[in-house]
C-alpha cells in the first residue's frame, strides 16, 4: 500500500488531537486509581454523561457546546462526589481494615463490580432519558474550515477540542503541582495514613479527586460531542481504551498518563492508515500488551504522582 | 487420582439428586418453559467454569465470554466446512476454548488485580474483532445461521427441544459434578490457596504459574463446551456472544449468584435469566434494575444469592 505524505501527516494531526483527549480521559483515571486505589469501570460512562450533559444545555439555554461543555464538567462532576459518597465511602474503611492478599483481591472485586454495575445502570439510564439513536450536538464550529498549507484542512471544532485538551492538562499538572489541594492530593495518594497524621482530611481529598476526574472524562465527552455522535454506549468503548492509556502510562501516573495519551492515539491513527481501519481498535491493546511484558510499571514507572 | 475423598462424593450426591428430581420433568410445562431452562443450564456451566477461575483462584476475567464463542464458532465451522459430527466438534471446540485460554493465560500470569481485569477485557475485544473481520471464515457481524443441529441416536431427534434439554442437563449436571469434585480435590485446595496468597503458596513450593494456568485451561474447556452446545441448539451464531455486555453478564452470574462456590453462579443464572425474562415488558428499563441489582449485592450482600439463601436457612433452623 503507498501512503501519501500529507496522508501520513494528515493522520499525525488527527493522531495527536484525539491523543489529547485520550490523554484528558485517562488522566482522570489514572487518578481515582493513584489517590483511592479504585479501578473505575464506570470512567466511560462520565465521559457519556458529559456528552449529554451538554446536548441538553445546548437545546436548554442555548448556545455554543463548546462554552456549556465546562459547565456539564461541573454537573457531572458533583454527580461524581455524589456516588463517591453514596457506594463508596465506607468501602475505602473496610479496605483500611482489610489485610493480605486475599482481602485486596476481594475489596478489587467489589470495587470493580461496584462500578460495572454503575456503568451497566448509567447506560440504561441515557437510553430511558435521551433515546437510543446517535445524535450531534450542533455547533457552527464544525462547519468552520481550518485550511492549512499544502492542501490540509480540518474543522475548528477539533482544533479547539484539541486546544482545551491541552490546557486542561497544563492547568491539571499545575493545580497537583502548586495549590495546597494539589499537594494534598499528590499526599494521599503516596500515603493515605500519613496524610491524615498530618491533618489531611482523606474523604474530602477524596471528593475531591472523584470531582476531577469524573469532570475530567465529561469534559472530554463535552468537547467531543459536537465532532463525533452521542450515543449511550459510546462510553464503553472509551473505557477500555482509557485503560490502556492509564496500564501504559503507569498505574497513578499522571504524566505518564498524559504520554501515553498522545502514544496511543498517534499509534492508532497510524495503524489505521497501514493496517486498516478494521483493526485500529486492536493497536491499543497490542502497544498494551508489549508495555506490560517489556515494563510492566508503564513507560515512566507507576506509582509517582 | 485427584486425592478425593469418598464422603465428599455422598455428601454432594444429595444435593444432585435433588436437582435431578427437580429438573427431570421441566419439559412437561411446554416448549417455552424448557427453552429458557436449556439457556439457563448452558450459562449455568458457563459461570460456573468461571467461578473456577474468579472464585476459587482470584484470578478475575472480564473476557469469558470469547471462550464460549470460540467453542461455538469451532464446532459450526467444523460442521459445516467439514462434515464433522457435532458430537466430536463440540468436544474440540471445548479445547479449542482451552488453546485460547493458554494464549491468554500464559501473558497474563503476572497480571493482578485492575492490570488482569482490562488485560483479559482487551483479549475479549480482540477474539469479537477477528470474529467480525475474518469475514471468509465467520461471515462477520452478519453470523451464521442454519448451523446442523446434533445428529439424533436411533430414534431420538435433537431437533425437539425436549430432547435436547436431557442432553442439555446431563451435560449440566455432569460439568457441574466434575467442576465439584475439582474444587474438593488437592488442585482445588491449591488454587484457593492462591487466592488467599499467591506469595505465601509460591514460598512452601506450589508451582503458582502452573496452576493458573491449569485453571484457566479447566475453566475455558468448559465455556467452550457449552458455546458448541448453545450453537448446535440455536442453530444461529454470530459475534454478539463474544462482546462485552455478553461477558460482564456472565461474571454478573458468578458474582450475584455467590463467587467460590460453584452452587452461587448456578443460581445467578437462573436468576438473572428468569429476570431477563420477568422484565422482557419493561424492556428499556431492564438493564437499569440489573445494574442496580449488582450494586445492591456487592454493597449489601458480598456473598450473593447463594449467600442470602444460606443465611436465610440459617435463621429457620435457629
Amino acid at each position: 500500500m503507498v501512503v501519501q505524505p500529507m496522508e501520513l501527516l494528515e493522520q499525525i494531526l488527527f493522531g495527536l488531537m484525539i491523543g489529547g483527549i485520550y490523554g484528558v480521559i485517562g488522566v482522570g483515571l489514572t487518578m481515582i486509581f493513584g489517590v483511592m486505589r479504585l479501578s473505575n469501570f464506570a470512567h466511560g460512562e462520565f465521559y457519556m454523561l458529559g456528552a449529554y450533559f451538554t446536548y441538553t444545555f445546548v437545546t436548554l439555554i442555548g448556545g455554543d457546546p463548546f462554552i456549556l461543555a465546562p459547565l456539564a464538567a461541573i454537573a457531572v462532576g458533583a454527580v461524581g462526589i455524589a456516588i463517591n459518597r453514596l457506594l463508596f465511602k465506607s468501602l475505602y474503611e473496610e479496605l483500611k481494615e482489610a489485610k493480605g492478599a486475599a482481602a485486596f483481591y476481594f475489596q478489587d472485586l467489589k470495587f470493580i463490580m461496584l462500578t460495572i454495575g454503575l456503568s451497566i445502570l448509567f447506560v440504561d439510564l441515557a437510553l430511558v432519558l435521551w433515546g437510543p439513536i446517535p445524535i450531534s450536538i450542533p455547533s457552527p464550529l464544525t462547519k468552520h474550515i481550518v485550511k492549512l498549507p499544502g492542501g490540509l484542512s480540518f474543522s475548528l471544532a477539533r482544533l479547539i477540542a484539541f486546544v482545551v485538551a491541552i490546557a486542561t492538562l497544563v492547568g491539571l499538572y499545575a493545580f497537583l503541582k502548586f495549590t495546597k489541594t494539589g499537594r494534598a492530593i499528590r499526599a494521599t495518594a503516596q500515603n493515605p495514613s500519613a496524610a491524615m497524621l498530618v491533618g489531611v482530611n482523606i474523604y474530602k481529598i477524596y471528593d475531591v479527586t472523584m470531582f476531577l476526574s469524573t469532570g475530567l472524562a465529561a469534559l472530554a465527552g463535552g468537547i467531543l460531542g459536537p465532532i463525533y455522535n452521542v450515543y449511550p454506549t459510546m462510553g464503553l468503548d472509551v473505557v477500555a481504551k482509557a485503560f490502556v492509556v492509564v496500564i501504559t502510562g503507569g498505574m497513578g501516573n499522571v504524566i505518564g498518563s498524559i504520554l501515553a495519551g498522545f502514544l496511543i492515539g498517534l499509534a492508532e491513527s497510524l495503524g489505521g492508515l497501514f493496517l486498516g481501519t478494521e483493526y485500529k481498535q486492536v493497536v491499543a491493546f497490542v502497544i498494551m500488551i508489549i508495555v506490560l511484558w517489556v515494563r510492566p510499571e508503564g513507560i515512566l514507572g507507576g506509582g509517582r504522582k | 487420582m485427584l486425592g478425593i475423598t469418598k464422603d465428599v462424593v455422598t455428601e454432594t450426591s444429595k444435593y444432585y439428586l435433588i436437582a435431578l428430581i427437580l429438573l427431570i420433568p421441566v419439559p412437561l410445562a411446554g416448549d417455552y418453559v424448557t427453552h429458557v431452562t436449556i439457556l439457563v443450564m448452558l450459562y449455568a456451566v458457563t459461570a460456573a467454569s468461571l467461578d473456577i477461575l474468579v472464585g476459587y483462584t482470584g484470578r478475575l476475567s472480564l473476557g469469558h465470554a470469547a471462550f464460549f464463542a470460540v467453542g461455538a464458532y469451532t464446532s459450526t465451522l467444523l460442521a459445516m466446512n467439514w462434515g464433522v459430527s457435532p458430537w466430536i466438534g463440540i468436544f474440540i471446540g471445548g479445547l479449542m476454548a482451552s488453546v485460547f485460554g493458554l494464549i491468554l493465560g500464559v501473558p497474563s500470569l503476572k497480571l493482578r488485580g485492575p492490570y488482569l481485569a482490562i488485560s483479559t477485557l482487551g483479549f475479549g475485544v480482540i477474539v469479537w474483532l477477528m470474529l467480525i473481520n475474518l469475514d471468509w471464515l465467520t461471515r462477520g457481524p452478519l453470523g451464521i445461521p442454519g448451523i446442523p443441529p446434533l445428529p439424533g441416536i436411533g430414534p431420538i431427534d435433537f431437533r425437539s427441544k425436549v430432547a435436547f434439554y436431557y442432553v442439555a442437563l446431563a451435560f449440566t449436571l455432569i460439568s457441574i459434578f466434575l467442576l465439584h469434585l475439582l474444587t474438593k480435590s488437592r488442585v482445588g485446595k491449591i488454587l484457593m490457596s492462591i487466592r488467599e496468597d499467591e506469595d505465601a503458596a509460591l514460598s512452601v513450593g506450589v508451582d503458582v504459574p502452573l496452576f493458573k494456568v491449569y485453571a484457566f485451561l479447566i475453566a475455558t474447556f468448559f465455556a467452550g463446551i457449552s458455546g458448541g452446545l448453545y450453537a448446535h441448539y440455536l442453530r444461529y451464531i454470530s459475534p454478539e456472544i463474544s462482546t462485552l455486555g455478553e461477558s460482564i453478564y456472565i461474571l454478573s452470574m458468578t458474582i450475584i449468584g455467590g463467587f467460590g462456590t460453584l452452587v452461587g453462579p448456578v443460581m445467578g443464572a437462573a436468576v438473572l435469566s428468569l429476570l431477563q425474562e420477568l422484565l422482557r415488558s419493561y424492556l428499556e428499563y431492564r438493564y437499569l434494575i440489573y445494574g442496580m441489582l449488582i450494586i445492591l449485592v456487592m454493597k449489601f450482600f458480598p456473598s450473593g444469592i447463594y449467600g442470602i439463601v444460606q443465611f436465610i436457612l440459617r435463621k429457620v433452623r435457629e
